[in-house]
């Protein structure tokens, strides 16, 4: 404060120094007084930094901009914070004055009397990091705070560097093709091989909520708080590939242990407030990226993902970064190993660890067969891995069920020799290597004897027409598709909208035996009394069975769908009904996929109409992001036969 | 000064998972040899000396303390916690001779390549002494895990770490 020393008289000099210690204190009292009621008063020192924050322009840089989480508005010029909690922000305008907050920001790390923790330099650690290495902080005229809590977290995490989760699909629920996606922080203990006991950082919607419908519905709509968890990583892997039975790929990146501090700084910033999970944009995947930009500022990673964050796609977008990720590690899922053993076993084999892990046959049974050593290992550990997946869904709990599993271990552990499990192999395409989730195609065909011109925009996901490489088997879910046609002498015209539709056509085998179905709504042309036909609202889906041949190149499916639909155009405004449907999946080459489906609905209540339609469609792929389609399909619907040609060029992006 | 029990983690609830009963103190994290849970989630522990800002805090224990049998501490937090969230895989594993969840533990404990080869055969050897029945506690594994190891020389040294 007081920068100048001026020379006094010796005699003068203790009278003046007690007069001046008396002042300082008065003015510490002062300022006190004045902090306390929530105005801090500005320093010289304060306002050189001010200064110089405005001549390097930091409050318009990118790394201001994510540290606050700013984005050009919608409507109005500007920006605003995705921030919700009013405790994110110093300045009471800080959600649109990036200026302000920064001022407000820097002005805080000034502020004295508070507990040790509460003080914004430990509220704030990447904040306070990244101002003081712009404006070179005098540790004098600023002084840096303990921030104990914050101290003792590093130590515990030893955060060296950070792999990038991705769990994927899981079996018969095709909305989790989206995936999720995770930071594992690495220690030095578990750099020494044992990624396990590294701790996994979590953002994910707060909630207890186990209506799977509540919770779709609130998470779109931003009905939750999001926050960070930071756990053991096994306790993670147990999660997704002990009980979900997801398998996961693990992103090695190159952060360095400086860069991986900061992304933590910015995770205990974040850690401390809340912000509104919205499943679509403000998710997992999108604050992850923000982590990544801070750690590493040349990164530039979100800006790709303005309206919607779909996981996988953020995967893509990190994996094409240069040098950022190392290596891909593949962790299969509790579930996809057992698939691989069960296959390595004979016919024979299977039904005994089957019948082991039921109880059927009783270990003693077993052992007393004379099965060879290595032969008896394979079933018992085999039966073991059966039984914990029917634990895991539930479906083998009693006390019986559990020491069976411990007798199973037991009987094991006394046998020497090893299984000898062929390894799994790592799958050749990645999810994140499959096609671009955004598709838009373009098409001519032929509609009875009209010719028409169709384009269709589907911002997400995949469906069974899509190449297939990198997706689960048999799953699909579209996103807010939409179709519009024109007709000759017409303009275009809604054809179809389909906010969601889904299909999981599960191949059954000896021992799993999911059911299939699927699920359609929205908007969509049907030929009630002439053509173009009227649009009918609706929803359609039911269960069914599938099965795969030829050693997984066809997929047959049959489904009973039930179908409710409204249209003004139908007698009394509704139909209701329902009715079977046969398919086949063929993949003749690895570019050439063959759909043939056929299936009638008779709609019996309300407005009474068959509906019959049988078709193929092929699929050619040109490239990464492109494929064409063509399909033929005869229906009859109401009174009207016609047949139905397309031709389509889709793209991925 | 005071002990700090340090923070645990925040356990953030998906829809599909259980919401875990609280740790009632000790080393009883209360998971059960194939009894169908996951274990005892570390629920929050808001305990800090002075409170953090926000309600929600998360943190990790580096620490040695929160484990406690009359007072002494008898084993290694982290260990504890560890062996009690992974005790069906790690009972797997035990049965096998190897596996990852196995390596992770003795990796916890630090052992040498050298005394992981004995510890797993050791394990291995052992393990209906230590994973005797369905239903057996953390603790209980752990307390004949430590006889186990106290009867081998290479590994003796680790039976206070278990």
């Amino acid at each position: 404060m007081f920068e100048q020393i001026v020379p006094i008289p010796r005699r003068d000099l203790k009278r003046r120094l007690a007069l001046v210690r008396r002042l300082f204190l008065f003015m510490q009292l002062v300022a006190l007084c004045a902090s306390a009621s929530a105005q801090v008063p500005t320093t010289e020192y304060q306002e050189a930094l001010l200064r110089r924050a405005a001549e390097l322009e930091l409050s318009g840089s990118p790394v201001w901009e994510t540290l606050l989480f700013y984005r050009p508005r919608l409507m109005l010029p500007g920006q605003m914070s995705l921030g919700d909690d009013p405790d994110f922000f110093l300045s009471s305008d800080g959600d649109t004055d990036p200026q302000a907050e920064l001022a407000a920001t820097i002005a805080s790390f000034f502020e004295q009397g508070n507990e040790p923790d509460e003080h914004p330099q430990c509220r704030f650690p990447a904040r306070y990091l990244w101002l003081k290495e712009q404006l070179q902080f005098d540790p004098i005229r600023l002084v840096e705070r303990d921030c104990p809590a914050y101290q003792e977290w590093i130590a515990g995490l030893d955060p060296q560097s950070l792999t990038l989760i991705f769990p994927t699909a899981y079996l018969n629920n095709p909305a989790s093709m989206f995936g999720h996606t995770l930071i594992r922080v690495n220690s030095s203990a578990s750099l020494k091989g044992a990624p396990l006991l590294a701790y996994a950082v979590n953002y994910a919607a707060a909630t207890n909520e186990r209506s799977g419908v509540v919770f779709a519905v609130k998470g779109l709509l931003g009905g939750y708080r999001g926050s960070y968890a930071v756990e053991p990583y096994y306790r993670r892997v147990n999660k997704y590939s002990e009980i979900e039975h997801r398998d996961i790929w693990e992103y090695e990146l190159s952060l360095s242990p400086v860069e991986t501090r900061r992304a933590l700084a910015f995770v205990w910033e974040l850690g401390h407030v809340y912000f509104d999970y919205y499943f679509f944009d403000e998710n997992c995947s999108y604050y992850l990226l923000a982590l990544l930009e801070f750690a590493r500022p040349s990164l530039e990673l979100s800006s790709a993902f303005r309206f919607w964050a779909i996981p996988s796609d953020t995967v893509r977008v990190i994996n094409k970064q240069p040098d950022l990720v190392e290596q891909i590690i593949y962790r299969p899922a509790a579930g996809t190993l057992l698939r691989a053993h069960f296959e390595q076993l004979s016919e024979s084999e299977r039904s005994l660890a089957l019948a082991l892990a039921s109880g059927e046959l009783t270990i003693s049974v077993f052992q007393s067969g004379e099965y060879s050593g290595g032969t008896q290992v394979r079933i018992l550990e085999a039966a073991f891995e059966y039984l914990s997946y029917q634990r895991s869904r539930k479906k083998a709990n009693t006390p019986e069920d559990g020491v069976r599993a411990q007798s199973l271990l037991a009987a094991r552990s006394k046998l020497t020799k090893s299984a000898d499990w062929t390894p799994i192999v790592t799958p050749t395409v990645r999810p994140d290597q499959g096609h671009p989730t955004g598709r838009l195609s373009v098409g001519t065909g032929l509609e009875a004897d009209r010719s028409f011109y169709e384009i269709e925009f589907r911002p997400a996901y995949h469906d069974l027409l899509d190449p297939q490489e990198g997706y689960p088997e048999g799953a699909e879910i579209a996103f807010f598709e939409l179709a519009a046609r024109q007709g000759e002498g017409s303009g275009f015209e809604l054809e179809r909208f389909h906010p969601v539709a889904i299909r999981s056509l599960s191949p059954r085998t000896g021992t799993f035996r999911k059911i299939s179905w699927e699920l359609t709504s929205g908007l969509w042309r049907e030929r009630v009394d002439s053509f173009p036909g009227e649009l009918v609202g609706g929803l359609e889906g039911g269960p069914g069975l599938s099965y795969a041949l030829f050693k997984r190149t066809a997929q047959l499916y049959g489904l009973v769908d039930g179908s409710v639909k409204l249209s003004s155009a139908y007698d009394q405004t509704f139909a209701v009904g329902g009715g079977p449907k046969l398919g086949g999946l063929f993949d003749i080459s690895q570019h050439l996929r063959l759909e043939a489906k056929a299936g009638v609905k008779r709609l019996a209540l309300g407005d009474t109409h068959t509906i019959w339609a049988y078709g193929l469609s092929a699929r050619y792929t040109l490239s990464d992001s492109l494929a064409v389609v063509a399909e033929f399909e005869r229906e009859r619907e109401h009174a009207e036969h016609w047949n139905t040609f397309q031709i389509a060029v889709r793209s991925y992006f | 000064m005071v002990k700090k029990l340090l923070l645990s983690f925040v356990f953030v609830v998906a829809p599909s998972a259980a919401l875990a009963a609280p740790n009632v103190g000790g080393c009883g994290w209360g998971s059960k040899l194939m009894d169908g849970s996951e274990g005892i989630a570390p629920q929050v522990l808001a305990v800090t000396t002075n409170g953090t800002s926000g309600n929600q805090t998360f943190g990790i224990s580096s620490g040695t303390s929160g484990c406690s049998q009359e007072g002494v501490v008898k084993s290694n937090w982290q260990t504890a916690m560890y062996i009690d969230s992974n005790m069906n895989k790690i009972a797997k594993d035990a049965s096998q001779g190897q596996g990852e969840s196995l390596d992770a533990l003795a990796g916890l404990l630090g052992m040498s390549a050298a005394e992981k080869v004995a510890f797993f055969s050791a394990t291995k050897d052992n393990f209906g002494r230590i994973f005797p029945e369905a239903g057996v506690s953390s603790e209980d594994v752990r307390a004949s895990w430590k006889e186990v190891l106290l009867e081998n020389d290479q590994l003796s040294g680790y039976a206070e770490l278990i």
